[in-house]
């Protein structure tokens, strides 16, 4: 055995340890969620379940809101990404062509949205909505949750635009398509791995986001998260489980759907000032 | 012969100071006319004018005898191949090539038998289905010139477009290009800084210096009788830089060019 080791070298014994280190570290509590959400019967110290079942399912898909909760998230999702589509896309391009003064301090205001304790935004956000009437509606829950994906909704695109060479555009021009054809048939093809990429990140970020919906929404704007607090703590772990596995699977779906669009270069882009 | 392309008095002053002033210049129909003159000196300028790439602060462009300066670069009848980035990555070699065919509503089968006619032309044939990334540099400027011949322009731009390549392409294409040009009648303005390309593929050469231009002639008499020193010193250069040889060589080619600057001297306007 000693021999074995030795030929494989001590690096590559540290490498493979800390690797196993963080798969168990990551994938444990993972595995084990999968686990108690397809458990009947699970008893102190064994080590699998002794009965598997659906009955959390079931019971999870019973409750009225949680049905009616994925629905609505899903909605407030679509919706907060298409309005953060036409609202930063044409920002972004601004940004990325046109010189205009202050284009900085703008750019760099987004980041601010990130800058200071979400908490503490959303509640002089909530003393707002409450003058205007946004609080308990789903207006109000949708500019909350855009509020947070501004920045990157913003930045990434600007960085793709960016990447697109002068003459690339206008060769197009020069071979005879309008300013608008132009941006239909270069510009913004190649600059939608970009675009893709965002939108993922704010469909993403608005499924999860719980603490500005429950700040803003409350009582009747109940999304996915905000009913994952209230099934965590009423029920047995197993609803939590199954819960969460619900919340995470359009995650999964989503982010390998989009593996192939995010490359490194297109993040690390996204986050430079030029 | 016919002019094809006419320059008069085109200026344009960037927010700099830097520009071109008072250009004028004319080509004839089939002709290949060079731009040379080093960097900075604005040949870019100029060719984006004609190509409609600026909007000039005086002057007027004529193409076909038509006034042209008030039009943007798709209503005008140029076609400009750029240094680089000329292709687009998300389209495939066949779609570079189709793009401005299905703005102009041709229908499909022309469009393709002209694509691969097209792609024969500049030695890619059956190139349709690459990405321009799968393309080495040489062949991604033979596309982009495939693109602008498909579009039968008035009047061909080309900005440095070898000027990316290894000096072997570059003469190769430079041929190809000569061949191309000759063939179809082509009127072409060629943009370059090297000297010996310029000598080598011009019918006509308008050496340019600081925004204005120097000197307008064949290669031959820009080569025995430059109108300015400048013009002397700039086509000079080229036999005092140019080859390698040997330390004898070498002082040897310096003499020659010491006593052409000294007969030059009587030649020149310049006292
Ligand atoms: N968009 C611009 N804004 C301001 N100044 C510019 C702009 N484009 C060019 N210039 C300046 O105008 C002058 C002429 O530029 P131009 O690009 O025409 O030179 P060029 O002869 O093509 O040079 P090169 O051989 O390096 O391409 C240069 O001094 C340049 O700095
Ligand atoms: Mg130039």
């Amino acid at each position: 055995m000693g021999w074995y080791f030795k030929a494989i070298g001590r690096r590559r014994i540290i490498e493979f340890i800390l690797l196993t280190v963080f798969a168990v570290f990551f994938a444990g509590p993972l595995l084990n969620l999968v686990v108690l959400a397809f458990s009947g019967q699970w008893t102190y110290p064994d080590l699998l379940p002794h009965q598997w079942s659906f009955k959390w399912w079931k019971f999870v898909f019973e409750q009225d809101d949680v049905a009616k909760s994925i629905g609505l998230s899903f909605l407030i999702a679509t919706i907060v990404t298409a309005l953060s589509i036409v609202l930063c896309i044409p920002a972004a391009y601004a940004f990325a062509r046109i010189r205009f003064p202050f284009k900085r301090v703008f750019l760099f205001s987004f980041l601010l949205t990130h800058a200071f304790p979400k908490m503490g935004l959303y509640v002089s956000i909530a003393v707002l909505f409450y003058k205007v009437g946004l609080m308990n509606t789903m207006l109000g829950v949708v500019l909350v949750h855009m509020i947070n994906v501004l920045m990157f909704m913003t930045w990434i695109p600007t960085a793709a635009f960016r990447n697109i060479q002068a003459a690339q555009e206008e060769s197009a021009r020069d071979v005879g398509a309008t300013p608008l054809r132009v941006f239909r048939s270069i510009t913004l093809p190649m600059a939608m791995p970009g675009i893709m990429v965002a939108s993922v990140f704010t469909f993403l970020n608005s499924l999860d986001e719980a603490q500005g919906t429950f700040l803003v929404g409350i009582p009747d704007i109940k999304t996915m998260p905000i009913i994952m607090y209230s099934i965590i703590s009423d029920f047995p772990s197993s609803a939590g489980a199954v819960f969460s596995i619900i919340l995470t699977a359009p995650t999964i779906i989503l982010l390998v759907a989009a593996q192939r669009l995010i490359s490194a270069d297109v993040m690390a882009s996204g986050f430079q000032v030029k | 012969m016919s002019v094809q392309l006419a320059v008069r008095g085109l200026t344009k002053r960037y927010k700099t100071g830097e520009g071109v002033t008072g250009i004028n210049l004319e080509v004839n129909k089939g002709e290949l006319v060079t731009l040379l003159g080093p960097s900075g000196c604005g040949k870019t300028t100029v060719l984006r004018g004609i190509g409609g790439f600026l909007e000039p602060d005086a002057g007027e462009i004529l193409i076909e005898g038509k006034r042209v300066t008030q039009l943007p670069p798709e209503k005008r009848p140029t076609s400009m191949v750029f240094q680089s980035y000329n292709l687009w990555p998300h389209m495939s070699v066949y779609d570079n090539l189709a793009f401005g065919l299905k703005i102009r509503g041709m229908p499909k089968a022309d469009i393709k038998s002209a694509v691969s006619d097209a792609l024969r032309l500049v030695r890619l044939p059956g190139a349709e289905k690459k990405y321009p990334t799968q393309l080495s540099g040489g062949q991604q400027q033979r596309v982009a010139l495939a693109r602008s011949l498909l579009l039968k322009p008035a009047v061909l731009l080309l900005d440095e477009p070898f000027s990316a390549l290894d000096a072997k392409l570059r003469h190769e294409m430079r041929e190809e290009l000569r061949d191309i040009q000759t063939q179809k009648g082509l009127t072409m303005v060629f943009v370059t800084h090297d000297q010996e390309e310029a000598l080598s593929l011009s019918d006509r050469i308008i050496v340019m210096n600081h925004g204005h231009i120097e000197q307008i002639a064949p290669p031959q008499r820009i080569y025995n009788e430059p109108e300015t020193l400048y013009v002397a010193q700039f086509i000079g250069k080229m036999n005092f830089f140019g080859g390698g040889g040997g330390r004898g060589a070498y002082s040897g080619r310096r003499a020659v060019v010491a006593e052409r600057e000294a007969s030059l001297g009587g030649r020149s306007r310049w006292p």
